[in-house]
């Protein structure tokens, strides 16, 4: 039986003349817990963007729970990065996690008590229910981030992308949200991308580095050797969950 | 009088739901291509003697459909595209009326608005546009209100982004037809865009942004009716004067925080 839930097979995307990926293989498996990381500017959003079907690779093929990524939307939950939003916005807390169940009802159709029901349980879960009637632009940026999570899991997602969960969120409420993402990967499968090594490290079963081309190691242990090869993130130190091992600066390219 | 005062008011009605979305989506400048591009179609109806009214809705709402489908699929620069479309129909217009036999009458109301010499039948339009507008609106609040706030989530969602972006284009469309006889198509942007403008500095919510820029947009039509009979103003211009004051008001109230959200 396969387990495959997302493939990328030779990769490529482009901005005008700009290469933004390059040759990207990636092969992700059911109830993995996959961290990106990589400099800023390395491409990481644009990869998840990939996989959602928002951008068009210029070459390669893209698989998602064996379909096109268009196809496969409405189980792949999307948490964009909480600093694109114009927090003036005059929306509250319950709309926004509501629109995670609009996916599934196409053109026409209002919500259901089903789907009310979905967004309250999506909230709680989030520990966010009390702040329902909130404006978003009154929320702080870890209470956001949990909206977001919770709009996504509304849609009742198979795989769920984040994007710069723990940015511009401070060091408990981090932990706080790698626990609830551990929690959910038992029945989600979880790809996170981050500048942010020294959090993501510690919590994901698996590692890449993406800096325009992605270095995928499989697991996190990565072996110096294979990191000196391969690894070209700008990156100074990296600690691997391992508290006494810090492993080495890496090799510029 | 009376008929400008219900004009006035209905027109309101869509001004204000329409208005609010235009401004919390930022649909302003778009919204001023498909108005002046409605000049086109009120010069071919001169041309060919329709009423230039129908002209107008029918490039307003090929205007919208097509800068909806250009912004969609096409990498082009919305803020040029929607430029060129400004200045097409303006030329067309301009094109058009030169070449129809005579002289255009009320030329000057469809560029500026003249209110005070609605007929009876410009009202039922007005009304059915309305009803048209708030059974949209009804149907497709939550749609609108996402692609407004996150668009790439709702494309990531499923949501089908192009034609409900589609949908809501082509009611900015209608609600223009519905102001150019208040204001004309020169003066479009601000009456969609003034009274939600102020609404939104002292509201969170969409329904409620709705709620007063509706009752804005009355007063300033009520208002700017009633002054520009006392001294004898064009209706038009004095409408958007009087938003325009009680916007800079507006910011001033904001400033001293007399009022808050």
């Amino acid at each position: 039986m396969n387990n495959e839930v997302i493939r990328l097979e030779d990769v490529w995307v482009k901005y005008g003349d700009l290469t933004v990926l390059e040759e990207i293989n990636l092969s992700v498996q059911n109830l993995d817990f996959l961290g990106i990381i990589g400099p800023n500017g390395g491409g990481k959003t644009t990869l998840l963007k990939v996989i959602l079907g928002l951008i068009k690779p210029a070459r390669g093929k893209v698989k998602v729970l064996g379909a096109s990524p268009e196809k496969s939307r409405r189980f792949v939950g999307y948490v964009p990065q909480i600093t694109q939003f114009d927090r003036e916005f005059p929306v509250a807390v319950l709309d926004v996690v509501l629109m995670g169940r609009l996916g599934r009802k196409g053109f026409l159709g209002k919500y259901t008590d089903e789907d009310k029901k979905v967004a309250y349980e999506a909230l709680e879960s989030v520990e966010m229910l009390e702040f329902k009637d909130r404006q978003v632009g009154k929320l702080s940026g870890g209470q956001l981030q949990r909206v977001l999570l919770a709009r996504a899991l509304a849609a009742d997602p198979r795989i769920l992308l984040l994007d710069e969960p723990t940015a511009s969120v401070d060091e408990p409420t981090k932990t706080e949200l790698y626990e609830l993402l551990k929690n959910l990967n038992r029945k989600i499968t979880i790809i996170l991308v981050s500048h942010d090594i020294g959090v993501i490290s510690s919590h994901v079963d698996k590692i890449a580095c993406l800096n325009k081309r992605l270095f995928y190691h499989g697991s996190k242990e990565i072996e110096r050797e294979t990191i000196e090869k391969t690894y070209q993130c700008p990156i100074d130190l990296i600690a691997h969950g391992v508290p006494h091992r810090v492993l080495r600066k890496h090799k510029k390219e | 009088m009376r008929n400008a005062l219900t004009a006035g008011i209905l027109a309101s009605i869509a001004c204000g739901v329409v208005g609010a979305i235009v401004v919390v989506k930022r649909m302003t400048m778009i919204s001023g291509g498909i108005s002046h591009a409605a000049f086109g179609g009120i010069g071919l109806g001169y041309l060919l003697g329709f009423d230039p009214i129908f002209g107008a809705l029918m490039f307003t709402i090929a205007s919208a459909l097509s800068m909806g489908i250009i912004r969609e699929r096409t990498r082009l620069s919305e803020d040029s595209m929607i430029g060129i479309l400004w200045v097409t129909g303006m030329s067309l217009g301009v094109i058009f009326i030169g070449l129809s036999p005579g002289y255009a009458p009320d030329l000057f109301s469809y560029l500026f608005g003249n209110i005070l010499t609605v007929p009876f039948s410009d009202l039922m339009m007005i009304m059915i546009l309305d009803a048209i507008i708030l059974v949209v609106v009804f149907l497709f609040y939550e749609r609108f209100l996402a692609i407004s706030f996150d668009e790439d989530f709702a494309t990531a969602a499923g949501i089908p982004v192009e034609q409900v972006y589609l949908v809501l284009l082509s009611l900015v469309a209608l609600t223009i037809i519905v102001l150019i006889r208040i204001v004309g198509v020169i003066l479009v942007i601000a009456m969609l865009t003034i009274p939600a403008t102020i609404a939104w500095q002292f509201s969170y919510k969409l329904k409620q942004i709705m709620a007063i820029s509706f009752l804005l947009s009355a007063i300033f039509t009520t208002e700017g009716l009633w002054l520009s009979y006392l001294f004898n103003l064009a209706s038009g211009a004095t409408i958007v004067l009087v938003s325009v004051a009680t916007f800079i008001l507006s910011l001033i109230l904001k400033k001293s925080s007399l009022i808050n959200k």
